[in-house]
């Protein structure tokens, strides 16, 4: 009887062409979403599970209340491993992890004294040799219980290694560790890589007792300096709590530091089975997702899969009507109504399996082009994914289920002898018909995706357009690392030399970093002590110019090598009740990081980070502490000036690798996460468009053939074009404003939230919303009109002659 | 085989009252063939619609093979309908998306029966009523003739004890009219009771008996001599 079901199935779809292809092309479309949202959401959620003992595994992280604010961060004080491995109980391996952020190593392959190959890598840490008993490396040669045991030594990923040596027997080879002296670290041990849904993905991993060089290790014995490149991780005992370690950590504050200290800071454990999800702390992969996000990313797929099916119901119910002579003579040949509605979900279950087939095979093709948006690649791996499968499978049930069970209902309950005499009418009703609730229920979700969108492109154009108080224009980053001050000003005037060259200055960090330098500022006048925390940023004299700052009091710092004056800005005056007075604050002292001097000029606020921060108090001092080289340049002759830039580079650097970046790409960048949730709202809004529109398509060309006797009827008695055409439109308005009503407030709230992470943020006024509902419009008018239009303008003898 | 007493049809609208039977008393035997005639809207096909259990009547008894079925649920009815009734229309009402075979074959797909018996009883009756060499054609590819000769083969495929014809031969012209006319009167004489509703006297001298129907009543009831066979 089954294949019976089939066979009509595939002739009936054969026959409705039109009506198959938004059928399945509908539903496909929504597969694909549904299993592109589950492998994305699948990919994240497998994060670091392969581990030994995952749920023993922790990072120490800390929790300060700083003026009031509570602030988390992910690193630590460099002792703290060791101190953990002295004092707390319950702790099986412990080992800090460090990796120099702002610094990024070259490392160089040398053989027999010549260099064969230099890399710089941002992949690095220097780990404790319990690092391997925490985190499970699969091992390609050496031995995981001694391989970094002793100084000097470092084990490196597969992959790491063909690419510096072209070989992977590389044990026993040393490198050099961002020039310098030749102290070469060994390669003790080479691990597979680790796969691409790690936090944790260190290329070279070397010892932690290894010496210090240029920085590269943290030797630092002060419990009071933190940084985000010292992490300490833990595996615990079996059987002992998070709590029971918690408790140890407040003590070791006490004891380490002070009892004022612990009150104001705590130490906690976080599970790693956080570290990807828990957006107070970072992880070294750069990417964390809250739960919330995949939840939203769900909902979505969810509700474009739904949208399909609502096409689907719609459409089938629709054209019952047509079906109506076959349902009432299968009834009076004996069928009773549970075995027509077996065949009507027969049915549906058919047009499903080839949507799914279609969805599957495509959702291939998408996720091999969809990596650069996510910034990975999630695979399919359809045979071996046993939750996939299920899934699949799943997918299968709910759309046979939603989108059949209706239809099938609807058609089953024909009564014969009106249905064999076409006497069925197309119940296109009054009031709200389940039809018209559907299609609401779709213009609802394809509203609120319009409007997401809308705002959040307009939130990103803000971002860009937004005076962040410098140019960031025709200006080039070139990191350096070198305190060499002759080499660094040989470096300057060779590039001064040039036409193409406007002005060059050496700082920590340039205006605007990811990298924040800061500490607590210190004012004490008239007894009365200012303290917060703020930004410092260590310039040399041509930063002011090079940048565009504006000098609003005072004047320029002079070169110097230690801290011998500050600039301060605008917020700072404030914060120190000086308001806009700011020829007052000039010769003041104030003093950060324990250096006093005084204020020697006030400069224009400026943005220091990106615009999800809002301003803060700024120092600016001189001090011989550079990692980058802004190069403000002609932008008539880029090409040449990079030329130029890289030439001269290589001169005073033989050592280093030659890179830059365009200071307001880099800034672009900053909004790397909002432009990529952007770029894959657009693709599900455009989606969900394409799914409402073909289903809209699907009914009103349905609704013209059955309603082409009325419109005839209505035109022989004198109805003009446009009444035919208010016959289709006054009630498209009506749903897609319905549909307005209950979209707008959704998503003012869901973006009033998402907006919440900004300090710079665009006002949720009516516009957005009208032009969002203009464009549904715009959408649905275009969708309809063609075939309304042409149902309009059809001769009336002849649509009343095929009655 | 049938026992109507006192029938009543009655359907109403929020307006209208239309009395369609009126205290309608019949009995057909087994092996009987009975043409009902009367005008348009007489209550004819309403009749008909309740003798194949397709419909309830609104008052008085109806009982068929034995079975009192006046006031039985539509699934109890379908499930009586299966294997014993079978219907031939005016408009053939074949399903367009199924070929020949597939149409005759469907009532015994709905009996549960196997395949292999399907297709022997389905070809048989292909057989019995020469349309085997149609077999694999749509309905749209057949004269009207040849289609009501394949609702016919679907109509006794299941070895139906009862067959409806409501006028069968409404939409053929004389030739395929009289065709389709002598192999009811030979199903007939094969044993198979038939109940045939009718405008056309010329087919209604088929039947052993007529029955006149008129604004629901029935009128006559005339028993024929020597009808053709």
């Amino acid at each position: 009887m089954f294949k019976n079901y089939i066979k009509i199935a595939f002739r009936n779809l054969i026959k409705n062409k039109s009506q198959t292809f938004i059928n399945v092309g509908g539903l496909t479309l929504g597969i694909i979403c549904a299993i592109v949202i589950f492998l994305i959401i699948q990919f994240d959620l497998s994060f670091d599970k392969w581990h030994e003992d995952p749920d023993r595994i922790y990072r120490v992280v800390r929790h300060e209340t700083e003026f009031g604010k509570s602030v988390y961060y992910r690193g630590g004080p460099y002792p703290l491993a060791e101190a953990i491995r002295n004092d707390v109980t319950g702790i099986e391996h412990s080992t800090l992890v460090f990796n120099n952020l702002s610094n990024e190593p070259i490392i160089s392959y040398y053989d027999n004294g010549n260099l064969v190959k230099k890399l710089k890598e941002s992949d690095f840490a220097f780990v404790d040799p319990d690092y391997f008993n925490i985190f499970t490396y699969k091992w390609l040669s050496g031995n995981p219980e001694t391989a970094i045991k002793n100084p000097n030594t470092a084990v490196v990923t597969q992959s790491f290694a063909m690419k510096l040596f072209g070989t992977t027997d590389v044990l026993g080879k040393s490198v050099v560790f961002n020039g310098g002296t030749p102290a070469d670290i060994e390669i003790t041990g080479v691990v597979k890589d680790m796969p691409e849904n790690s936090d944790f993905p260190f290329t070279f991993i070397g010892a932690n007792s290894t010496m210090d060089r240029n920085g590269e290790t943290a030797e630092n014995p002060s419990w009071g300096s933190n940084s985000s490149s010292m992490q300490t991780y833990v595996k615990l005992e079996s059987g002992i709590t998070e709590e029971q370690v918690n408790e140890q950590l407040e003590a070791l504050i006490v004891k380490y530091r002070s009892e004022e200290i612990a009150a104001e800071l705590d130490l906690f454990l976080q599970p790693l089975s956080e570290i990807h999800f828990d957006s107070r702390f970072n992880n070294y992969n750069g990417r964390v997702i809250e739960k919330n996000m995949l939840l939203a990313l769900g909902i979505i797929g969810l509700f474009l899969l739904i949208a399909a099916c609502i096409n689907f119901i719609n459409l089938n119910t629709a054209i019952a009507v047509s079906r109506s002579k076959e349902v009432g003579l299968r009834k009076t040949l004996g069928g009773t109504k549970s075995q027509l509605m077996f065949h009507f979900f027969g049915e549906t279950a058919f047009i499903t399996l080839i949507a799914l087939a279609l969805g599957v095979g495509l959702s291939e093709i998408v996720l091999q082009n969809i990596s650069p948006v996510l910034g990975f690649s999630p695979e399919m791996n359809l045979l071996s994914n046993v939750e996939l499968q299920l899934f699949i499978i799943s997918i299968f049930l709910l759309v046979t289920l939603l989108a059949g069970w209706y239809p099938a209902q609807h058609l089953s309950n024909f009564n014969p002898i009106e249905a064999i005499r076409n006497k069925i009418q197309s119940n296109y009703g009054k009031g709200l018909t389940l039809r018209r609730g559907l299609i609401i229920v779709q213009f609802t979700i394809t509203q609120v995706l319009i409007i997401c969108t809308l705002i959040m492109a307009s939130q990103i154009r803000h971002f860009k357009n937004q005076d962040l108080g410098f140019e960031k224009e025709a200006v080039i980053h070139v990191p350096i690392q070198n305190e060499d001050m002759p080499i660094l000003n040989l470096f300057k005037s060779s590039l001064l030399n040039k036409t193409t060259i406007q002005n060059v200055s050496f700082s920590n960090t340039g205006t605007t970093s990811n990298s924040v330098w800061g500490g607590n500022y210190i004012m004490i006048e008239d007894s009365i002590r200012h303290e917060n925390s703020g930004q410092v940023k260590f310039i040399d004299e041509n930063f002011i110019d090079t940048y565009g700052l504006t000098l609003l009091a005072g004047t320029n710092i002079q070169p110097s090598d230690t801290v011998n004056a500050y600039i301060v800005n605008e917020s700072f005056a404030k914060e120190v009740g000086y308001g806009d007075n700011f020829s007052d604050l000039i010769g003041k002292t104030t003093s950060m990081w324990g250096t006093e001097a005084p204020i020697v000029g006030v400069i224009k606020d400026f943005n220091t980070q990106s615009l999800h921060e809002g301003l803060s108090p700024v120092l600016l001092a001189p001090r011989k502490s550079f990692f980058q080289s802004a190069i403000k340049i002609n932008t008539s002759r880029t090409k040449e000036a990079l030329g130029e830039i890289e030439r001269a580079f290589n001169t005073a650097f033989p050592d280093l690798v030659f890179e830059y970046s365009f200071l307001d790409e880099s800034i672009e960048n900053m909004y790397e996460d909002e432009q990529r949730t952007a770029k894959i709202m657009n693709a599900f809004t455009l989606i969900a468009i394409i799914i409402g529109s073909l289903g809209l398509f699907g009914l009103v060309s349905y609704m013209s053939t059955t309603r082409t006797k009325e419109i005839g009827v209505r035109k022989v008695l004198g109805a003009n074009l446009l009444d035919i055409l208010k016959l289709f439109g006054t009630e498209l308005a009506l749903l897609t404003g319905i549909s307005f009503v209950i979209a707008a407030p959704i998503s003012w709230y869901l973006m009033r939230n998402w907006l919440e992470e900004f300090a710079y943020k665009i006002e949720l006024g009516i516009g957005i919303f009208l032009l969002a509902l203009s464009g549904i419009l715009l959408i649905s008018v275009l969708t309809i009109g063609y075939k309304s239009l042409r149902a309009a303008l059809s001769n009336p003898i002849e649509s009343l002659k095929s009655e | 085989m049938i026992q109507a007493k006192n029938l009543k049809k009655v359907y109403s609208t929020e307006e209208v009252e239309t009395t369609a039977l009126n205290n309608v008393n019949i009995e057909i035997k087994e092996g009987e063939f009975v043409a009902i005639m009367g005008p348009s809207g007489c209550g004819k096909s309403t009749l008909l619609n309740i003798m194949g259990l397709l419909d309830n009547p609104s008052d008085g008894e109806y009982h068929f093979l034995g079975h009192d079925v006046s006031n039985r649920t539509e699934r109890e009815r379908a499930q009586l309908r299966k294997g014993n009734i079978g219907f031939i229309f005016q408009s053939f009402n074949l399903i367009d998306e199924l070929t020949v075979f597939e149409n005759v074959e469907l009532p015994l797909l709905y009996l549960g029966m196997s395949a292999d018996e399907r297709k022997e009883k389905a070809e048989a009756a292909l057989e019995r009523m020469s349309m085997m060499h149609r077999r694999n054609h749509f309905p749209q590819q057949l004269s009207g003739g040849q289609q009501q000769r394949v609702a016919i083969a679907r109509a006794v495929v299941a070895n139906a004890k009862l067959i409806l014809a409501d006028e069968p031969t409404g939409n053929l012209d004389s030739d395929h009219g009289n065709e389709v006319m002598k192999v009811l009167a030979e199903l007939n004489e094969q044993g198979t009771t038939i109940v045939m509703v009718t405008h056309s006297p010329h087919d209604a001298d088929y039947a052993m008996r007529v029955i006149h129907l008129f604004d629901g009543h029935v009128v006559t009831e005339n028993m024929q001599e020597g009808f053709h066979v």
